[in-house]
Order: C-alpha cells, then sequence, then structure tokens
C-alpha cells in the first residue's frame, strides 16, 4: 500500500466516522438522550 | 475508490436525500411508489410512466438478489456441517461454489439440488414475510442481530489485519497488497467511464438509492417528519458497513489468498462471487472458525432478508396502492412472479444470465432512474419547491451547497456519466460485441425479459391510472393500508 493509499483511507474512514459521530449525536439529541447515555 | 468517494458526495448522498424527500410527498398524496409521486411531482400525463423504472429495477433485482441471499443461508449451513474446511486454493473453492451452483458437477456437488432447496427455502421465507406483514418481527430480529452482525466484522476486520502473508512462497499476496488494490489512488482508471458507472453503481447498491425502494419507506413517514437527518444517517451507517468494515474484509482476504489477478478472475467470474470464495477462507484461519462462519453466513442471511422485502415492497405497494388488492392477493402475485423468473437467474447461471441482469438493473438501470428522479423531483417539481420539501422540518441543516449540487452538479454529471458511458463502450454491451456464441440466446433472454416486464408494468400503470381518474369522480374510495 502507498502513501497515497494510506493517506486515502485515513481521508474516507475519517469523514465516514465523522458523519456517522454527527448522526448518531443529533439522533440522540432529537430522541431526548444524552449520546454519552 | 476516488470515483467511489467522488460519486459517493455528488451523487449518493444527494440522490439519498432526494428519494426520503419524494417518499415523503408521495405518502402525504397516497402514493407509495414511483408513478404514482411523479404523478403529482410533475403534472403531466407521462409522469406516470418514468416512475415504471422504479418498480421494474426493485421488483427486477428481488429476483436475483433472493438466489444470492440463499447462498448466505446455504454457506451458513456449509460453515456448520465443515463442508468447506480443507480447501485453501481459489480453484477449489471456485470449483465447490460453482458446483453447488448447478454451473458444474464436482465431488462436493451434483446438479442443483443443493442451490435449488436453498432457495426455495429463501423464497418462502421472503413471501411468508410479505403474507405476514410480520416485518415488525424481523426488525425485532434484526434489531439485535445486526449490531451481533457488526460486532462479528470488527472481529473479522481484526483478523484480517494480523493475517499478513498467507504464503510466504508468495509474499506479493498479502492483506497489505489487498488493502493497496482497494485503497492506493489509480488515477490512470479515472478516464474511463466504464470505472465511473461501476463507481455510482456500486453506490447506489450500497445507499440503495436509484432503485425506487427508499420512496416506499419514506412514503409511511409524515408529513411535519425530518428526512434530512435519516437520510443521511442512512447513508453514513451504510457506507460505515460496507465500505470500511465489508471493504477491509472480502477483498484484502481475496487478494492475500488469490493474488491480485485471481481476485480479479472470481470478480470477472461472476459479480457475487467473491465474498463466496474468500469468506470461507479467514473463517479457517480463526479459533471457532466453523461457529463464527455458521453464524457469519446466517447473519447476512438475515440481513438479506429484511433487504428481500424492502425491494419487493415497492412491487407490492404498486399493487394495493393503485389495484386496490388486498395483501393477500398482492403476495399471491408477487410470489408467483418472484419464482416464475427466478427460474432461467437460477439454470442459466452459467450463460450469464445472472450478471448481464444485474448490470442491466443494478449498473445501468439504477443509475439511468437516478438521472430520471432527479430530473423529475428537482427541474420538473421546481428546484426551490425540491429544496423546500428535503429541508422541511429538518432536524439538521442542509449545506446550502447541496442546493446546486441538487440542481446542477448531479443531474448534469449523471447525464455526462451515461452519455460517455454510451458513447466508448455502451453500444458494444447494447449490441452483444463481447458476448460468445454460446451464451448470446441466454443475454438476449435477459433483454426479452426484462422488456416485457417493462411493457407489462407500463401497462399496468396505464390500467391503474385510468382507474384513478375513476376514483377522483368518486366513482370508487381509495384505501390505503400502511404495511
Amino acid at each position: 500500500m502507498t502513501l497515497a493509499g494510506y493517506l486515502f483511507l485515513i481521508g474516507f474512514w475519517g469523514m465516514v466516522l465523522g458523519l456517522n459521530i454527527f448522526c448518531y449525536v443529533k439522533l440522540m439529541k432529537k430522541n431526548g438522550k444524552s449520546p454519552s447515555a | 475508490m476516488v470515483p467511489y468517494l467522488v460519486a459517493l458526495l455528488l451523487f449518493g448522498i444527494p440522490l439519498m436525500w432526494c428519494e426520503w424527500a419524494m417518499g415523503r410527498h408521495g405518502g402525504v398524496k397516497g402514493h407509495g411508489t414511483t408513478p404514482g409521486i411523479f404523478y403529482h411531482l410533475w403534472h403531466n400525463p407521462v409522469a406516470k410512466y418514468f416512475g415504471v423504472f422504479g418498480i421494474l429495477i426493485t421488483f427486477g433485482v428481488g429476483v436475483y438478489y433472493i438466489y444470492v441471499m440463499s447462498w448466505t443461508l446455504a454457506y451458513s449451513f456449509f460453515s456448520l456441517t465443515g463442508q468447506y474446511m480443507g480447501i485453501t486454493s481459489q480453484t477449489e473453492m471456485s470449483l465447490f461454489l460453482h458446483s453447488f451452483q448447478g454451473v458444474q458437477d464436482s465431488v462436493y456437488f451434483k446438479g442443483y439440488g443443493y442451490t435449488y432447496f436453498f432457495y426455495l427455502i429463501s423464497l418462502a421465507l421472503v413471501i411468508y414475510v410479505l403474507s405476514k406483514g410480520v416485518v415488525k418481527g424481523l426488525e425485532r430480529l434484526a434489531k439485535y442481530g445486526m449490531p451481533i452482525l457488526f460486532i462479528f466484522a470488527i472481529i473479522l476486520m481484526i483478523r484480517v489485519f494480523t493475517l499478513g502473508t498467507p504464503d510466504p512462497a508468495m509474499p506479493e499476496n498479502s492483506i497489505n497488497a489487498g488493502m493497496g488494490f482497494m485503497w492506493n489512488p489509480d488515477f490512470a482508471s479515472l478516464k474511463d467511464p466504464k470505472v465511473w458507472l461501476a463507481a455510482a453503481g456500486q453506490v447506489f447498491f450500497t445507499l440503495s438509492v436509484g432503485f425506487g425502494a427508499i420512496q416506499t419507506y419514506a412514503s409511511y413517514i409524515r408529513k411535519k417528519d425530518d428526512v434530512a437527518l435519516n437520510g443521511l444517517s442512512t447513508a453514513a451507517t451504510n457506507t460505515f458497513a460496507e465500505v470500511i468494515l465489508g471493504g477491509s474484509i472480502g477483498i484484502p482476504i481475496a487478494v492475500a489468498f488469490f493474488g491480485v489477478a485471481g481476485t480479479l478472475a472470481v470478480a470477472k467470474g461472476g459479480a457475487f462471487n467473491l465474498g463466496f470464495q474468500a469468506m470461507p477462507l479467514i473463517f479457517q484461519k480463526m479459533p471457532l472458525g466453523q461457529v463464527f462462519g455458521t453464524l457469519w453466513f446466517f447473519l447476512l442471511f438475515v440481513a438479506g432478508i429484511t433487504s428481500a422485502v424492502a425491494i419487493t415492497q415497492p412491487f407490492m405497494a404498486f399493487l394495493q396502492d393503485e389495484f386496490q388488492l388486498t395483501r393477500r392477493k398482492a403476495t399471491a402475485i408477487t410470489g408467483f412472479l418472484l419464482f416464475t423468473l427466478g427460474q432461467p437467474v437460477i439454470f442459466f447461471l452459467k450463460h450469464g444470465f445472472l450478471d448481464d441482469m444485474d448490470f442491466w438493473l443494478g449498473t445501468f438501470g439504477v443509475t439511468f432512474f437516478a438521472c430520471i428522479e432527479v430530473i423529475v423531483f428537482v427541474w420538473l417539481f421546481g428546484p426551490r419547491n425540491a429544496w423546500e420539501e428535503l429541508t422541511s422540518g429538518a432536524d439538521i441543516k442542509v449545506p446550502k451547497i447541496f442546493f446546486y449540487i441538487l440542481t446542477y452538479v448531479t443531474p448534469v454529471l449523471l447525464f455526462v456519466l451515461l452519455g460517455t458511458w454510451l458513447y466508448q463502450s455502451g453500444l458494444d454491451t447494447i449490441l452483444m460485441k463481447n458476448v460468445s456464441k454460446a451464451d448470446l440466446p441466454y443475454v438476449i433472454g435477459v433483454r426479452a425479459m426484462l422488456l416485457l416486464m417493462l411493457v407489462g408494468m407500463g401497462l399496468g400503470i396505464k390500467y391503474s391510472f385510468s382507474h384513478d381518474r375513476l376514483l377522483k369522480r368518486g366513482v370508487v374510495r381509495e384505501v390505503r393500508k400502511p404495511s
């Protein structure tokens, strides 16, 4: 795997995980629960 | 993966929002499928006919999806009985799968008995769920089954990453090479429209957009319910499951055991074969591999049933909404057609029947229909109306840039993609120039079958919407029950 491959993987995974966390927090807030609960 | 990322941002997420918004809009008007939804979005007599693809694609994919799904049930059984244990070469694993599929006889299987048996069980289960409306029970099963599947996937991913090089004599076949195959940007391939079409098709398949299924689900939500956060969450979760988890397991294993050329050969031999040839290998390299394999394939099967129900639901909803059929009658028709049209998929598999069907529906069809729906929703319904529909009741603030992406970038790129593909390789595909003489009658058969389905559904729309006129005059009353 090349350096460009690693960078691309980190960027893609970061974006997808970030989106998931964002949606999770928003959905929890919407449902009136703390995200940490 | 570069085209995949571009397609996800410029097609996948915007289309996901479009479909949620369209579904909610149609549901409020009493329509859960695209012919009815288009009819209300674009007040033109031909609008409803454009919606036919939203039923054809979901139903057509359902026809072969149930068969592919049955393989996961079979492999769960094979894991339990240890039937593939000891097979480590690509040739033998391929022989095992092909003989199970009835493509060729081997010491492992002969004839179509096994594959047909598991297909019938799978089809019967899907029909049962559709007929009884036991979606809630299935959802409960999925509620516990899916987190377990996620945990399994993470464990498998860790095992894959620690596998290194399975055969020290072939150091080029490793997990690192597999990850490189997936993630190293290949800028040379960006010039190939087939790669972009495949990436778009893959994004559409991962997110289930471009099918017409999401509209049916979204038609059951209320007018003031959010669609923006729901759509984004669906896209984010699916991408995490299928790209981050799925992409870190199947392809790296295949490359580590078969090499890049071998992996490409497996993928070329059948669009859905890779997972069934690669996954059994990793289970053999794990403690309690048989147990893991059994549960893994079984959970995939459970996930498969929920998807099969989701993609056959639009056809059911079409029969129930537009023809006022009871669930029982709609299920009988759906089940009969799924079974009948599924036969050539099983028995002509070796002649590329399933792959050609998958190309026309799962790759070309979804891109084509995505193009139609974005034009209808954004341009014919009106960009401002579409934006208002999408952001109404939203639990998140949708960045304004997506207004311009939806209005200009997504439709233009979809047109460019389809146009370039048609110009460069589409004609050869349409004219079947790369099809062998032996497979030609079967490939023609696929197209004839799809054309018949298209015409049949078009006539159904014509009939049901003349009936709709009767509804408008109050001759009959419309009753629509959510499933």
